[in-house]
């Protein structure tokens, strides 16, 4: 048999033609949206100006002020983790949502964590966001987590085929940030995720951090994800395995735990991470694991937050 | 393209609509499919116009859209639970002139997307292994790899059909 594939694929395609009446329609369809595009567009535009102009305004106004308003805060919407609208940037008072928490907009690079090493010796574990990275079907295909700032909620949610629910967060101050996972070859959102960084809004020391997690099965390896997932659901009841204390490793990172849940193809995971006490410059293991099992109660609650809603 | 991007639509979709066609016919198989995701890819043409920067050429970048609009109908199509027969697929030609080549055809298009791609891209559109790997958003040592790979995927199943002898592409 003497053929190639160069043939095959001509023999195949060559004779593909673009019929009149898919080209007037193609052309139709784009010609009736694109009136509505270009109006976009020019409206845009206009917000474009106004934008920088209140922008300009802004840091001319700021630029002023006697001290760095550093300490603005934003009302959490109904306790989620969606804030409602600005406050005001000379606004000094902390404004709560229903479940306590309180949004601050800042800059995650101002919150402070101290790197340590010790002896002591308590649980830890791996990232979500790198592990997923590394538990994709094709792995030779690059994938990468990318800000959110460029997507919609709806888009999100239309990707990875289900309702995106904010959890009830624990009172604290709090900011957070959004990335998604994305198939580099095709542009396919893989997961979704939302962190939320807590510290003390006085020191602007780091206290914990709860990543949550959407992700759809189909782009990874559902034995991984089995072997991963720690929280079952049997007639309307929760199951979550017991915090682990076995895990016993010399630690210069923070401790790591996940609940992971799958269900009609879509995965939740919620991960908890906190700094260990340190005392005198030494890690504090007993009062390092009393801040873990604290952490660990708040994960549990945030996860059973997602699944009553 | 123009900032509007509609100026001269009419000249891009003559232009080019006849390998965007090819592409959507490649991937779907299915000839109703094909002229859907045909329509969509110029909508998001215009859509997109703004995100060309031009670092890649016009036809690279339309090409990567018609690619990846191809493969979100593949994917709503296995939502839907949809499949293809290949045998009642409008690429099966008359068969009395149905030949081997018929035969190869039928074995690439239903090859690993991951080799579909590159084989249309580099065996029927002629394009480097850099340009691949621009369309695909890869690196070209990774497209190197993945065609070494679909050659030999296809000749393992060309050798269990009894074609033993036929041309191989280097």
């Amino acid at each position: 048999m003497n053929i190639s594939i160069e043939k095959a694929l001509h023999k195949g395609l060559d004779g593909i033609e673009v019929q009149p009446w898919l080209e007037s329609q193609t052309i139709r369809k784009i010609t009736e949206k694109s009136k509505i595009t270009l109006f976009d567009f020019r409206l845009e535009t206009k917000y474009v100006y106004v934008a920088a102009c209140v922008l300009a305004f802004i840091i001319a106004f700021t630029s002023i002020q006697p001290y760095p308003d550093n300490k603005r805060f934003i009302e959490s919407e109904s306790g989620l983790n969606q804030p409602s609208k600005q406050a005001p940037a000379s606004s000094k008072t902390d404004v709560t949502g229903q479940s306590g928490a309180v949004y601050h907009n800042i800059d995650i690079s101002q919150i402070v964590r101290h790197g340590y090493d010790s002896d002591a010796k308590v649980p830890v574990s791996f990232y979500f966001s790198g592990w997923l990275m590394s538990a994709g079907k094709e792995l030779d295909i690059g994938r990468h987590w990318h800000q959110q700032a460029q997507f919609t909620k709806g888009d999100i949610e239309s990707s990875l085929h289900t309702t995106i629910i904010g959890p009830v967060l624990p009172d604290g101050d709090y900011t957070m940030t959004k990335a998604v996972l994305k198939d580099d070859a095709t542009d396919e959102i893989m997961a979704y995720q939302t962190v939320y960084y807590y510290f003390n809004k006085d020191t602007m020391e780091f206290q914990n951090r709860f990543s949550i997690f959407y992700f759809a099965e189909d782009h990874f390896d559902t034995e991984k994800i089995e072997q991963m997932q720690n929280v079952t659901r049997t007639e309307g009841k929760i199951h979550i395995d017991d915090f682990s204390r076995e895990v016993n490793v010399h630690i210069k990172i923070p401790h790591v735990r996940k609940l992971v849940y799958m269900e009609n193809g879509v995965g939740i995971a919620i991960e908890a991470e906190t700094d260990a006490v340190i005392i005198g410059g030494k890690v504090d293991r007993g009062k390092s694991l009393e801040r873990y099992e604290q952490t660990d109660k708040q994960l549990i609650a945030l996860m059973k937050s997602v699944f009553e809603k | 393209m123009s900032k509007s991007g509609i100026e001269n639509i009419e000249e891009i979709v003559k232009t080019y609509g006849k390998d965007v066609l090819k592409i959507c016919r490649y991937y779907l198989q299915n000839k109703q499919d094909a002229e859907d995701a045909f329509q969509e890819v110029f909508i998001k043409l215009v859509r997109k116009h703004s995100a060309f920067c031009g670092k890649s050429g016009f036809k690279t970048w339309l090409t990567r859209i018609a690619i990846n609009t191809c493969k979100n109908f593949l994917k709503s199509r296995s939502l839907r639970n949809d499949t293809i027969n290949l045998l009642d697929c409008d690429d099966r030609r008359d068969t009395a002139i149905y030949d081997e080549c018929d035969e190869l055809y039928k074995i690439i298009v239903s090859l690993p997307l991951d080799y579909k791609d590159v084989i249309l891209l580099k065996y029927y559109f002629g394009y480097t292994s850099k340009e691949i790997a621009g369309i695909l958003k890869t690196t070209e040592p990774a497209i190197n790899s993945r065609l070494h790979r679909a050659k030999i995927y296809l000749k393992e199943i060309l050798t269990e059909r009894g074609w033993s002898d036929y041309e191989y592409l280097d």
